[in-house]
């Protein structure tokens, strides 16, 4: 630390700063001694009761060892069990034909009617009603491999400056695949696209929905970064400087922190 | 094992508070520089004192020099995570981010002389400052300061030089004056 200079122009004597601080004597302050001596009383009490606390530790783990060894215990009994019953289980005894019966032992069954025949009209309904087409599961496996197909051509597309393409794809996907798992990396690409093509409205509001996901806070700073980019396309400087001291203050890398910073410079260099 | 639960039993900490803490009251303000800083470390020593005290051995050393060592050990921590947040404020100082300067009220009501030591006693490295305030402003007597800080009565003169040096160095404009007269050793 370097020293300030003193404003007068007086020279300062070592002696002097000395025997200021000699007599300067906090020690003479018997609150601060006493309200010392309160504080490490009261934190002996707590480093107590700590100590006290630990020496029930050992009987917790004995309790959850006993609750283990009863589950084990069960569950070896149960086992034992299931397989004394299969043991004792006799053999199903083979039913014999019928015909070979003595005597019958029930009496004989009544007679069943023939199935009616339906009214003509249902029957007539039935016949127009045409047959349900069997229900195939989806195939998801090959359904998650054409999302990650067109997922990865849509960011070729956007890597090649091919931005609307790779949006309408996008769109295409997202119509097709609402329920997908890479919704979250769909929107992100999205949200890339739109500021390339400059939709900034919407890429403002999708924006501004990626901030407020809590799943995404990670990526925060990314997204501060580019709301910051899109009010300086805006010209909105005020609200762009707060977007990247945002986006600094949440850390960026090392690419993406060091453009942040040169916006930022540029935009209080813009602004009056 | 059963020596050392004696030696706990012996350990009276409200006896060595009350001969020690004016002393180390003195020595914390002087070596952070902090007198809101007084209280807390204060404190901590006495608590790690309680829960070391079985290595402490009255054969071997005074309570003082014991306690010594443990607030010379949690001053330097003080000042450390006092130059983090120093540092951490200039970063922030130069991303354009305004943080209000922190001064504590305590460090406002010092008087210009002192705090102007205390600035100086800040930029000597630990044990030239320890040597420092021990000699020139707690005025033990070198043996004694020699006792404290483990090292030969030698090379305390050698730490009182380089702190005077020192001074010289980023405040020329500062009239030294010769040591406290005392008899060498």
């Amino acid at each position: 630390m370097t020293t300030q200079k003193r404003p007068s122009q007086k020279p300062v004597r070592l002696a002097d700063l000395i025997s200021a601080s000699r007599a300067r004597r906090p020690d003479q302050d018997a609150k601060l001694l006493a309200n010392t001596w309160q504080k490490i009383e009261s934190g002996l009490e707590a480093q107590r009761a700590t100590k006290t606390r630990s020496l029930g530790l050992p009987l917790r783990t004995l309790r959850a060892a006993l609750a283990v060894w009863l589950l084990a215990l069960s569950l070896t009994a149960g086992a034992a069990w299931g397989i004394y019953q299969a043991v004792q289980k006799p053999a199903p005894e083979k039913k014999q034909p019928a015909s070979t019966s003595p005597e019958p032992i029930a009496p004989p069954l009544p007679e069943i009617s023939p199935p009616q025949t339906p009214p003509p009209q249902r029957l007539a309904r039935l016949q127009r009603k045409p047959a349900r087409a069997p229900v195939t599961k989806p195939d998801i496996e090959s359904s998650l491999d054409q999302q990650m197909n067109r997922y990865t051509q849509a960011k070729q597309l956007a890597k090649t400056g091919k931005s609307q393409q790779a949006l309408a794809l996008i769109e295409d996907w997202e119509a097709s695949y609402p329920q997908s798992p890479l919704q979250t990396e769909i929107r992100l690409l999205r949200v890339e696209l739109l500021y390339q093509t400059r939709r900034l409205t919407e890429a403002q509001s999708l924006l501004t929905s990626l901030i407020e996901d809590d799943n995404l806070a990670a990526r925060r700073a990314s997204f501060f970064r580019l709301q910051g980019d899109i009010y300086t396309l805006r010209h909105q400087c005020e609200q762009a400087s707060k977007a990247y001291l945002k986006a600094l203050g949440l850390g960026l890398q090392d690419q993406e922190a060091a453009r942040a910073r040169a916006m930022l410079q540029q935009c209080q260099n813009d602004s009056p | 094992m059963a020596a050392s639960e004696d030696k706990m039993k012996e350990f009276n900490l409200e006896g060595i508070y009350q001969d020690q803490a004016a002393f180390f009251c003195r020595l914390i303000e002087r070596l952070t520089g902090d007198p809101s800083a007084i209280e807390d470390i204060l404190q901590e020593a006495f608590l790690v004192a309680h829960r070391k005290r079985a290595s402490f051995d009255p054969a071997k050393a005074s309570a003082r020099s014991w306690l010594f060592g443990i607030v010379v050990r949690l001053c330097a921590r003080h000042r450390r995570s006092l130059g983090r947040r120093f540092r951490l404020f200039r970063r922030l100082d130069q991303q354009g981010i305004n943080v209000p300067p922190e001064q504590p009220d305590a460090q406002i009501a010092l008087k210009d002389e002192v705090r102007h030591m205390y600035q100086l006693l800040e930029a000597l490295p630990c044990k030239q400052r320890q040597a420092f305030v021990l000699y020139e402003i707690e005025e033990l007597a070198t043996k004694e300061i020699a006792g404290l800080m483990g090292i030969s009565a030698n090379t305390v003169f050698a730490h009182l030089h380089q702190a005077r040096k020192r001074f010289k160095k980023i405040a020329p404009d500062l009239l030294m004056q010769e040591p406290r007269a005392e008899a060498r050793p």
